[in-house]
């Protein structure tokens, strides 16, 4: 049940909504489609279940070109953003309407369909909801009946838009894990839209990331995070400092900073060249071995770990610091190296930079 | 609702106002109406009534009220549907167009109706020739009804449809409906309400009109007599007891009638959760 998408373009007007997309997903896989808001995340998935058609290119479900296929030959479960439940039926009405349109021949009895939904309710936990009205329900609640109401046709594809786009970081959080599970039972090949990265790292296989239309990057969670190709994975995944500036001469020069590198990376003698540093690719030193000099302006205790934002100390002969996006340095530490260098606002300390990524290959440093 | 203390600003103001317009205009010349025809005994009032005549008329009045109303649904159901769902050109011109009937002389209407439905009029020749007469016939009177009554419906019907989400029709699609499902499965139940109404109003006013249906309908005694005409005649002729009876009857069914339609109306909302 693998899903081809080939060279898919769709035009609104002048407006470029998908750009050659290209892309493929296999048998029962968990693919997360990932993108700022208006990239195209809908329309490409509208595409594959057949509700919008490209302006070129194909789309092949498990081999067989689907392009020109309408929606309800596609086997295709559908879940949309705002959910779309039908808001005068009850809940098990909705659950058992894909199985009361099919064709008099292959309809189930209703005893039959009746064991159906209560299945499906009791797999999404929400069997004692069954007479209620979709409006009598919480969001949580209408995302989970829309998804057992597209699981209960059996679809070889799920489809899924911002399944849990509309809830509190909570129930997103609890529904996420729930999603994961859901699909080790039933490994139904999916594709799920969201804009949140902590959601498509945590429940998919792999990561489809989007930008203006396009495919940036397409990779398992790791492989985004660790190995960006280009900038823009790079600042939409995580946190990263991004340092303008140029490698000459075995280093790296942002300001009147300087980063000695490696002899393996003097073939990176380029001009216009910035560093990306993560925020936990930078430790904090007390002493004289560090790279550069900062003072910290911002302490943001997130739990576990620790945020910190810090300026550059330059002296005033040096020239000006480094130049980063914000003007400031984001450091992220765990709580256990927080406390044993005993921080604070004020405190002028030192970096080391351990890991730099360049989008003509990364560097490990030290 | 319960009966808690409500936090809605103005309650008593507005419920005060309503109740004051409702006496005003509504109830005290109905209730004038019941005065004056207490006048009769019943005796007297089942006379007025059970005349052939009489009953006749109200026999055209409710049949064609009835039949124009159900087909303004049918019409205007698919104008609606035109009107909010399809690209056209001259949409806001279109959309004005539907108004007119409602703005129109109303006797202005009947005449117009009249030349063009006339046995050898612009229209009414070509049904000559199958044979079917329609001005000077109840049919003539089903005809002007629903010019009158169309605006009621698609009024009543298009913000309904406006407000649908479309996302539930594709819903529909992707789970296997075919058109025909989609459209009375998940379409047309959130618009029964919306139908009624303007089912309930085209019909009322139906049976009210009086301007542009003695024009078309010949106003032949037992065939073509409508109750507002009869009301007028008994009037003309001094007869104001035998006017008030009438009125007062009509007045009753078509309260009942309207009375069960609300009914319907509550009870297709409470099976489906909307209330
Ligand atoms: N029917 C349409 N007509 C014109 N432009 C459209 C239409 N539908 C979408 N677009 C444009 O196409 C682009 C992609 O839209 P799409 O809905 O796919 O974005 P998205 O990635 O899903 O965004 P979000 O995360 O906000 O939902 C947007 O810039 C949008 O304005
Ligand atoms: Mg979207």
């Amino acid at each position: 049940m693998s899903i081809h998408v080939n060279q898919l373009t769709k035009r609104y007007g002048n407006f470029t909504a998908l750009d050659d997309i290209s892309l493929s997903i296999d048998d029962g896989e968990l693919v997360a489609l990932l993108g700022p808001s208006g990239c195209g995340k809908t329309t490409l998935l509208r595409s594959i279940a057949g509700m919008e058609f490209a302006d070129s290119g194909n789309i092949l479900l498990e081999g067989r070109d689907m392009t020109f296929e309408p929606i309800r030959h596609r086997q295709v479960g559908f879940v949309f953003q705002h959910y779309a439940l039908f808001n005068h039926m009850s809940v098990f009405e909705n659950v058992a309407y894909g199985l009361r349109v099919r064709p008099r021949a292959q309809r189930p009895t209703e005893a039959a369909i009746r064991q159906r939904v209560h299945e499906l309710l009791d797999l999404v936990q929400l069997e004692w909801l069954a007479k209620r009205f979709p409006p009598q329900l919480s969001g949580g609640q209408r995302q989970r009946i829309a998804l057992a109401r597209a699981l209960a046709v059996e679809p070889r594809y799920l489809l899924l838009d911002e399944p849990f786009g509309a809830l509190d970081a909570n129930v997103r959080k609890e529904l996420r894990g729930w999603l994961r599970r859901l699909h080790e039972e039933l490994h139904v090949t999916s594709l799920f839209v969201t804009h949140d990265q902590e959601e498509a790292m945590e429940v998919a296989s792999r990561i489809v990331v989007m930008n203006h239309g396009r495919i940036e990057q397409l990779g398992t969670p790791a492989e985004i995070y660790d190995t960006p190709r280009t900038p823009f994975v790079s600042t939409f995944i995580g946190n990263v400092n991004v340092f303008r500036g140029c490698v000459r001469n075995g280093a790296f020069h942002s300001g009147s900073w300087r980063l000695p590198l490696p002899r393996t990376l003097d073939t990176l003698h380029l001009a216009e060249q910035n560093a990306y540093i993560r925020p936990h690719d930078i430790e904090i030193l007390r002493g004289p071995a560090a790279d550069w000099e900062v003072r910290i302006r911002h302490v943001q205790p997130m739990g576990s770990r620790y945020h910190l934002e810090a300026i550059p100390v330059t002296d005033a002969s040096a020239g000006p610091g480094p130049e980063t996006e914000s003007g400031r340095i984001m450091i992220e530490l765990t709580r256990q190296a927080f406390k044993t260098l005993a921080l604070d606002v004020g405190h002028r300390v030192g970096l080391r930079i351990h890991h730099v990524h360049w989008f003509h290959g990364a560097t490990t440093l030290q | 609702m319960s009966h808690r203390k409500t936090r809605l600003p103005g309650f008593g103001l507005s419920l005060g106002i309503t109740v004051f317009t409702l006496s005003l205009l509504v109830l005290i010349p109905l209730s004038a109406l019941v005065t004056q025809s207490a006048g009769l005994s019943l005796g007297g009032m089942w006379h007025a009534l059970a005349d052939r005549r009489v009953l006749a008329a109200f026999r055209v009045s409710f049949s064609t009220a009835f039949a124009a109303a159900f087909t303004n649904v049918l019409l205007g159901l698919v104008v609606a549907w035109v009107l909010v769902r399809y690209p056209l050109p001259f949409k806001r011109s279109l959309d004005a167009l539907i108004d007119l009937p409602f703005a129109l002389p109303t006797a202005v209407a009947g005449i117009v109706l009249t030349t063009l439905y006339a046995p050898n009029g612009w229209l009414g020749q070509f049904f000559t020739d199958w044979g079917i007469r329609i001005a000077f016939t109840p049919l003539g009177i089903v005809v002007a009804l629903i010019f009158i009554g169309l605006p009621f419906v698609v009024r009543t019907v298009e913000p309904v449809l406006q407000e649908l989400d479309r996302q539930q029709e594709e819903a529909s699609t992707s789970l296997g409906a075919s058109r025909w499902q989609t459209f009375h499965r998940v379409l047309l139940p959130p618009l029964v309400p919306a139908i009624l109404t303007g089912f309930s109003l085209a019909f009322a006013r139906g049976l009210g009109e009086y301007g542009s249906v003695i024009f078309i309908a010949g106003n032949m005694p037992m065939k073509s007599e409508i109750v507002p005409l009869l009301i007028v005649t008994k009037l003309e002729q001094y007869d104001y007891a035998g006017a008030t009876v009438i009125a007062l009857a009509s007045l009753v069914v078509a309260f009942i009638m309207l009375l069960v339609v609300n009914g319907l109306q509550h009870w297709t909302r409470k099976r489906t959760g909307q209330d």
